[in-house]
């Protein structure tokens, strides 16, 4: 019974236990996350130690940091957030064309796409093929359809973790969607 | 794979338990937000100065007397703005756009409206500033040699010259030649070349505080700042 409850209580609730003392708690944040974080982690590292090295690293500083967290905001953001972070410095260390700094595109503003009526039957096809092409998408590309349509986060969730406008999100997305169709194409895959 | 995922959070967790990792304490969040707050205030009260500063000394020397002469005059105040402190108040303003950028309610939207917002209310304050006495008391204690470090700064840009323009008291004139008492004490004795240069609505007479730009000449109001401080100058 308490373990049902464990499982179904929000991150947020976790948080605010950590905060006030009961530090094995942040064990369950780990186990929720430490898949999803290593997946992000994949998608711009191939070093398997490396990644391990990561992920603990992200999870230390989450620890370390987890009193400046505000638990009325996702704990998953935050959590992207800071792995975000590690992940523009371990490719900049690399030297592997890392996450711009400044982007033009979040200087001006962009319409947002309406959603049509087929977008779910055409997520579920990107999906499909995203693991094969993401690749070979430049990394501001890869995170957007990586976050987008991989771990299912909405534009607004996007935006906290890489600090870009709203609509800057949908323009990615817009643009990685043309890339990987180009890509899947050239590796003569189904889009 | 699950022996690793289990040993980094046992890692970590018998860490936490050990002493090694600690949380920081809360205190340390509050005093990073204030010393931040603290510093996007000074950032911008910086800011809100120079542009003052810039209204004022532009007010001072005539600048804006300057666009009664049209298109030349506007040319001429254009080529004599103060660039240089005009750059660095636009420095100043994106470096509260680069620190406030990190916060939700700037990110979430195009920079371009955040940092348009951001000069806008820079400028709005700096109007407010230069409409109080603040910058006036400033150069008066300059020139009164009571103004350390900002004193000769005050001096300099309240003296600041126009491309292609002279202004002075009239001392003297007939109807070829105007010789007109610079602030600084230069005489200098204007040819006429025909009364076309001249204003056609006033009539220029000695003590008048005149402005000329490429021999066209008009002759300043005699409640603009920039003949109280002109006069000031000479007397």
């Amino acid at each position: 019974m308490l373990e049902n409850n464990i499982n179904h209580e929000r991150d947020e609730e976790i948080v605010k236990r950590v905060k006030d003392g009961d530090t094995e708690s942040f064990g369950i944040l780990i186990e929720r996350y430490e898949g999803k974080i290593k997946r992000y982690a994949k998608k711009f590292l191939s070093n398997v130690e490396d990644i391990a090295d990561i992920v603990q690293e992200i999870f230390i500083k989450a620890f370390t940091n987890i009193r400046g967290f505000d638990t009325d905001k996702k704990f998953s953001s935050w959590i992207y957030r800071i792995a975000h972070n590690e992940l523009v410095n371990v490719l900049k260390r690399k030297d592997k064309n890392p996450l711009l700094f400044f982007d033009p595109d979040t200087f001006f503003p962009h319409p947002i796409a309406k959603e049509t009526a087929d977008k779910k039957v055409r997520d579920k096809e990107i999906r499909k093929n995203l693991d094969k092409c993401l690749n070979k998408l430049s990394p501001k590309y890869r995170e957007t359809l990586f976050l987008h349509y991989i771990e299912e986060l909405d534009y607004g969730e996007i935006a906290d973790i890489m600090r870009i406008p709203i609509s800057t999100v949908g323009v990615r997305l817009k643009r990685g969607k043309k890339l990987l169709k180009s890509i899947c194409k050239e590796l003569s895959l189904d889009y | 794979m699950t022996e690793k995922i289990n040993s980094i959070k046992d890692k970590i967790i018998s860490e936490i338990k050990s002493g090694k990792i600690k949380m920081r304490p809360k205190i340390y969040f509050w005093v990073k937000l204030v010393f931040f707050i603290f510093l996007v205030v000074i950032l911008f009260l910086v800011s809100v100065f120079l542009i003052s500063f810039i209204l004022f000394v532009l007010n001072i020397s005539g600048g804006w007397f300057l666009t009664k002469f049209g298109w030349g005059g506007i040319k001429s105040l254009f080529l004599s703005l103060p660039w240089l402190l005009i750059l660095i108040a636009l420095i100043f303003v994106f470096l509260v756009e680069v620190i406030i950028s990190s916060f939700g309610f700037t990110y979430r939207r195009p920079l371009v409206y955040s940092l348009a917002g951001l000069l806008v209310f820079a400028v709005v304050c700096g109007i407010i500033v230069h409409k109080t006495p603040f910058h006036q008391n400033l150069l008066l204690s300059a020139e009164g040699e009571n103004l350390p470090i900002f004193g000769p700064f005050y001096l300099n840009y309240s003296r600041m010259q126009f491309t292609d323009t002279q202004t002075g008291v009239v001392s003297s004139l007939s109807e070829e030649i105007i010789e007109i008492r610079e602030p600084n004490g230069v005489l200098l004795r204007i040819s006429v070349p025909g009364k076309e240069f001249l204003p056609a609505d006033r009539k220029i007479e000695k003590g008048d505080v005149i402005m000329m730009l490429n021999k066209k000449i008009k002759k300043v109001k005699e409640d603009s700042p920039c003949y109280m401080h002109n006069q000031r100058q000479v007397k």
